[in-house]
């Protein structure tokens, strides 16, 4: 009896010995660098691989190991769960911002510039570098431009309309292309950041950045007249732009999601779609799968009559894990991951490059547009779910989805953001 | 069985429920005693509890919780012991028809929020219009209903097989229709059964997430306690207010089992009385 009960307990112990290394994590060292990032696609995949390649190659005997994560994910918990492990990322993703400068604050990011190799920053946009503590801890990738009308050439020749010059001109133009019997907007608003991002930009040109950051800071309450620049929202919501019988039904754009309203512009049901410049790699992709009819234009959201030329964009990058054991390598693999070569390859996937050669890398009209517009802009607003704490965004996201809701009129719209914001402060945030 | 042969059987099960439970509730309930940015904490005290007094959010989503719990009774319980008196005669269309009715139970709640979700999808979906803020709550209900009827079915499957054939057979010799034995003999039979389900119920409706996760984001009018906590640790990393409200939940269901115990309690104690 004893010897058949050592003999299972003998064997248990051998099976946790040949496996149990299996439930170890993996361990930090020079030689091998985990770098976090939101790739998701084949082709961006592609490109990562070969710099990968490259790397490993110049650089005998380190490995990267990548962590691809979904972008969603990433932006709303593994931007910091990933630092609560025993072993986070050497290298990491990012968007510029609350979230990158959250990182820098505790202690998650490292000062690059005296591992940075002479030169390398005057690479980039000045504006996409930013100093913090007086060291540079952001690396730019790309300018993601939140915000842009996408719209149908062929419709807008037919109904004899041009690209607007004014608010108050692309309004009308709505309402005649509802008249018209067209759905002016596919839009999906189920996760509220895409009508809230465009909400942000309406109160960027009316106020300004620094007006308009000011109303997500803590504590600091909001009058009405700050919130009159949402008044579009109300006027496209009251002219029936987002919603059309036999098309989309009246509140469908919160049952919709991002991806859902770009598809239904693709297939051509609609006149116009409000979405970020990385709306053109998928009109690259449905051309190349030659699943797209139309020809497809590009405008900024332009301001009204005395507003600024905001536009809400923001800088994605990179940033290094003070804890690295190997800092020197890693920002060498940015600095080559970043560099013309690899830029330009993923500039061909509808990516702007932050680099100061961007211009050169592509020769998509609707690119090149995209950054005329960046360079002929006044103002840059961040979306507010990257450029403020995510408990303001988020209450600011929720009023907009209220007012496109009509749950909530926009002369109230001032006192509701108060109150929850009071609502914040109150927990401590 | 010596008291070391009880401690080695004891040890692995208080091993997993002290890693998996014990110490990450402990965790949770001095984690609602502290504000969390970032790496740094702060000792607040009864601040998120004396803020979740006051929160309309908080009171919506309890008040949906037991709205959620109401309409579940219905759809998952009654529904299940209909079905399962209904299907009690073992016949071959009876077992088909029970599988059929139990599959559901089988799959996971996040594939039946996105199935549904996408038949109810305003403009693309097959039924538009179900998850509309005043039917949402119902409409969770019904498919919490549909997945989870079968289970009660089964739980109540095997209650009515425990009955003994010999009172069934009484009650038809005395007369009895099919009306009446069910409610005078089978349903007083099935108590400790239907005692069970309603414990089930009542904690899966405190306990309910996934479905409303999934079916109904960003919709303030639907959440209930759970999401409304894991949005709070989610996107607003506020662990603090978050682990408040955990423990407030688990206080609640905890409340709640133990007030069945004690209904239960009473309820057999004037039994024997009366008897």
């Amino acid at each position: 009896m004893k010897f058949r009960k050592g003999f299972w307990m003998a064997l248990l112990l051998v099976a946790f010995l040949l496996t149990g290394n299996r439930l170890a994590l993996p361990q930090s060292s020079p030689n091998r660098l985990r770098f976090a990032h939101t790739f998701t696609t084949g082709s961006e995949g592609a490109i990562l691989n070969a710099a990968v390649a490259e790397f490993q190659q110049t650089h005998r005997g380190v490995t990267i190991e990548q962590i691809v994560s979904n972008s969603e994910v990433y932006n709303t918990v593994g931007w910091r769960l990933q630092f609560q492990g025993r072993h986070p990322p050497d290298i990491f993703f990012h968007w510029q911002g609350f979230k990158a400068d959250c990182c820098i604050d505790n202690g998650w990011a490292m000062d690059l510039t005296p591992f940075l190799a002479p030169g390398f920053l005057d690479e980039f946009i000045p504006s996409t570098l930013r100093k913090r503590n007086g060291g540079v801890y952001f690396l730019p990738q790309s300018v993601d431009i939140s915000n842009l009308i996408w719209y149908n050439r062929d419709l807008f020749a037919q109904l004899h309309l041009r690209e607007p010059q004014s608010l108050e001109e692309w309004r009308q133009q709505c309402v005649a292309i509802r008249r018209a019997g067209i759905l002016p907007l596919a839009q999906g608003n189920r996760d509220l950041w895409p009508m809230g991002n465009l909400a942000a930009e309406f109160l960027g040109q009316s106020l300004g950045l620094e007006a308009s950051g000011r109303l997500f800071q803590t504590g600091s309450a909001v009058l009405p007249e700050q919130v009159q620049g949402l008044n579009t929202l109300v006027f496209l919501l009251e002219n029936h732009c987002f919603d059309l019988p036999g098309v989309l039904q009246a509140g469908a754009l919160f049952s919709l999601n991002d991806i859902d309203a770009k598809v239904l512009f693709l297939s051509g049901r609609s006149a116009q779609h409000f979405l970020g410049s990385w709306f053109l790699a998928d009109i690259e992709d449905a051309r190349q799968k030659n699943e797209l009819r139309f020809s497809v234009g590009v405008f900024p959201v332009p301001a009204g009559a005395g507003e600024r030329d905001a536009m809400t964009a923001v800088n994605t990058g990179f940033l290094i894990n003070p804890r690295t054991k190997n800092a020197k390598a890693a920002v060498e693999f940015l600095e080559l991951l970043l560099s013309r070569k690899y830029q330009s390859e993923f500039a061909r996937l509808g990516n702007l490059s932050a680099r100061r050669d961007a211009p050169e890398f592509t020769n998509d009209p609707l690119a090149k547009q995209m950054l005329r517009m960046l360079a002929s802009t006044s103002e840059l607003v961040p979306p507010p779910d990257t450029g403020y704490a995510p408990e303001q965004a988020s209450v600011f996201y929720e009023m907009a989805g209220k007012l496109l809701a009509g749950k909530l009129k926009l002369e109230n719209a001032a006192a509701y953001w108060s109150k929850e914001k009071a609502n914040l402060a109150r927990k401590g945030l | 069985m010596t008291h070391r042969g009880q401690i080695l059987f004891f040890a692995p099960a208080f091993l997993l429920f002290l890693v998996f439970v014990l110490i990450p509730s402990t965790q949770t309930l001095i984690d609602s005693f502290y504000s969390h940015h970032g790496i740094k904490h702060q000792f607040v005290g009864a601040l998120y509890y004396r803020y979740a007094m006051t929160d309309p959010r908080f009171h919506q989503s309890l008040a949906n919780n037991l709205i959620y719990l109401f309409w579940t009774l219905w759809f998952e319980v009654v529904v299940g012991l209909a079905l399962a008196t209904a299907l009690e005669k073992n016949t071959r269309t009876n077992h088909l028809l029970r599988v059929a009715f139990f599959s559901p139970a089988v799959l996971s709640m996040v594939v039946v929020g996105l199935v549904f979700g996408f038949l109810f999808k305003d403009g693309v979906g097959v039924l538009p219009g179900m998850l509309s803020e005043g039917r949402a709550l119902v409409t969770t209900s019904v498919i919490s209903g549909w997945a989870s009827a079968g289970f009660f079915m089964i739980i109540f499957l095997a209650g009515l097989a425990n009955i003994p054939e010999e009172v069934l057979e009484a009650a038809r010799l005395d007369g009895a229709n099919a009306w009446q034995t069910f409610w005078r003999i089978k349903l007083p039979l099935l108590k400790e059964v239907i005692y069970v389900a309603l414990l089930i119920c009542f904690t899966g409706a405190f306990k309910a997430f996934d479905l409303f996760w999934v079916l109904l984001p960003n919709q303030d009018h639907a959440s209930i306690v759970s999401t409304l906590l894991v949005k709070e640790v989610i996107k607003f990393d506020n662990k603090g207010y978050g682990s408040a409200l955990a423990v407030i939940l688990t206080a609640l269901v905890l409340l709640t089992v133990a007030a069945m115990i004690g209904a239960k309690n009473l309820w057999l104690r004037r039994e024997r009385n009366r008897a």
